[in-house]
């Protein structure tokens, strides 16, 4: 199987998990992007890449964070929720919103889809910022009212001055194929999933 | 004379020129002769029509045939091909046969299997499922009609992590199986929930072009009340045929018959030509 995996923190607590279920993982490894350890092949991409690469069956399966796959458009089979890479979805700013007098909020976020999702479901219209990084930096620097983000431990929102007012969403670690790799390699994907979901005692 | 350098192609759009039209031309004359060979009648319906009283642009062929032959002193029709573009919303050739009345199922899938590995030299692999038996199940197990849908829904997706929380919900485990349920022991797993005759009846019809059972292979469109199909090649990810039956959709044109089509991806096809 050619599985995807989440570059960066995720992929550490990826390999951790992996290991526990006994998938034989990758190890220490330095600028390889494609390791073949045991029956599978480990791609490394960031986790919006790995969307592309699961709907196209170019990557049998991937994990990466649920925040991703509400984000993306694409209809992929999420076969099971993991235990890790658990955090938050959440609206932060330095001070409570306010919608009075129809004045419009402006939101900072890499998730436009989550976050516009969010307003709209609250019956608020809001602008949307979207932007690639450090998105602390905009209700700090005045280019947006508040940020929607992944919070963790919220350490980052404190040592900048921000607060969390609204929980969006729980976030957590999703295994996940598309429909199509699950028709042509459906023993091996399920027996994957299996060993993720039922070969991990914790 | 008014400007018209300001036409420009839509995002998304392609031209195709020369050797790449050529091949989409292959594609589409060959299944269009096949068709015709195999007696069906060529349909042509307009691009454009009225959807509740709104001009709109096809999405969709067999909804498009369904009103057509639907239509006054057309029942001699049992049998029709298209050939032609589907919005959905980005562009998509489809040449495909639908047929009404008394269906013969088998010979309809030989037929499509047959001209796809006509065209591209390479066998299909055929999955078959059926939407009404496992809708009906579903209506049997969720008594609440939004979470009967939402039920449908994910299971349309795949997704096995929403329905795990609504079979926990509903203290029902079968529910959270439904998307994983392949082959015969897929079948085994139904079978004290389903009518047996009619799971026997796609059982059968598996064998009988040599097909694989999904049982959560539910259709791309809402309307498949029966039998799905869907055929696959090597190097192609999506599927190169998809059809099914859609008694339920000749139902709305107020046809009480047997309904079944099948329909090619033309750009999928020509990319192994």
């Amino acid at each position: 199987m050619r599985i995807g995996i989440t570059k960066g923190r995720l992929s550490k607590t990826t390999e951790r998990y992996l290991k526990e279920a006994g998938v034989e993982t990758w190890g220490a490894i330095e600028r390889e992007l494609i390791v073949k350890r045991g029956e599978h092949e480990f791609v490394f991409m960031k986790g919006s890449d790995l969307i592309p690469y699961v709907a196209q069956g170019v990557l049998d399966v991937a994990i990466t964070g649920s925040d991703i796959l509400l984000e993306s458009d694409q209809e992929l089979s999420e076969l099971a929720e993991l235990p890790f890479g658990i955090c938050r979805m959440s609206v932060c700013a330095k001070e409570p919103l306010q919608f009075e007098g129809g004045r419009r909020v402006r939101i900072a976020t890499k998730y436009p889809v989550i976050a516009k999702r969010y307003f709209s479901e609250l019956g608020v219209d809001v602008d949307i910022v979207p932007l690639n990084g450090s998105v602390e930096l905009a209700p700090l620097l005045g280019l947006a009212d508040a940020i929607v983000d992944i919070v963790e431990t919220g350490e980052t929102l404190r040592a900048n001055g921000l607060n969390e007012y609204e929980k969006i969403i729980d976030i957590n670690a999703r295994f996940f194929t598309s429909e199509w790799t699950l028709k042509r390699k459906r023993v091996e994907v399920i027996q994957l999933l299996e060993q993720l979901t039922e070969g991990v005692t914790r | 004379m008014q400007s018209f350098s300001t036409i420009r192609l839509k995002d998304g759009a392609t031209d195709y020129v020369g050797p790449s039209a050529e091949r989409l031309q292959r594609v589409i004359r060959q299944l269009e002769d096949g068709l015709e060979q195999s007696n069906y009648t060529r349909l042509i319906t307009p691009l454009i029509e009225e959807v509740g009283g709104r001009e709109q642009i096809r999405m969709d062929f067999t909804t498009s045939v369904a009103r057509a032959l639907s239509e006054r002193g057309r029942e001699q029709y049992k049998r029709v091909f298209y050939s032609g573009s589907v919005f959905q919303p980005e562009e998509k050739f489809q040449v495909g046969f639908e047929e009404r009345g008394v269906i013969a199922e088998v010979e309809a899938i030989q037929l499509a299997v047959r001209l796809v590995e006509e065209l591209t030299g390479k066998e299909v692999t055929l999955s078959i499922g059926d939407a009404g038996l496992i809708e009906h199940l579903i209506e049997t197990r969720v008594g609440d009609h939004h979470l009967r849908d939402q039920v449908t829904q994910m299971l349309r997706l795949r997704n096995v992590i929403e329905l795990k929380r609504i079979a926990r919900e509903l203290d029902d485990a079968l529910l959270a199986k439904l998307p994983l349920l392949f082959g015969r022991e897929g079948a085994e797993q139904i079978l004290p929930y389903v009518d047996e005759t009619r799971l026997n009846a796609v059982i059968d019809l598996a064998d009988a072009v040599n097909a694989d059972l999904d049982f959560g292979q539910m259709g791309l469109q809402t309307y498949y009340d029966g039998v799905t199909i869907h055929g696959f090649i090597e190097g192609v990810t999506e599927p190169v045929l998809v059809g099914g039956r859609y008694d339920r959709l000749y139902e709305q044109f107020g046809q009480e018959q047997q309904a079944f089509g099948i329909g090619f991806s033309v750009e999928r096809l020509a990319e192994v030509l």
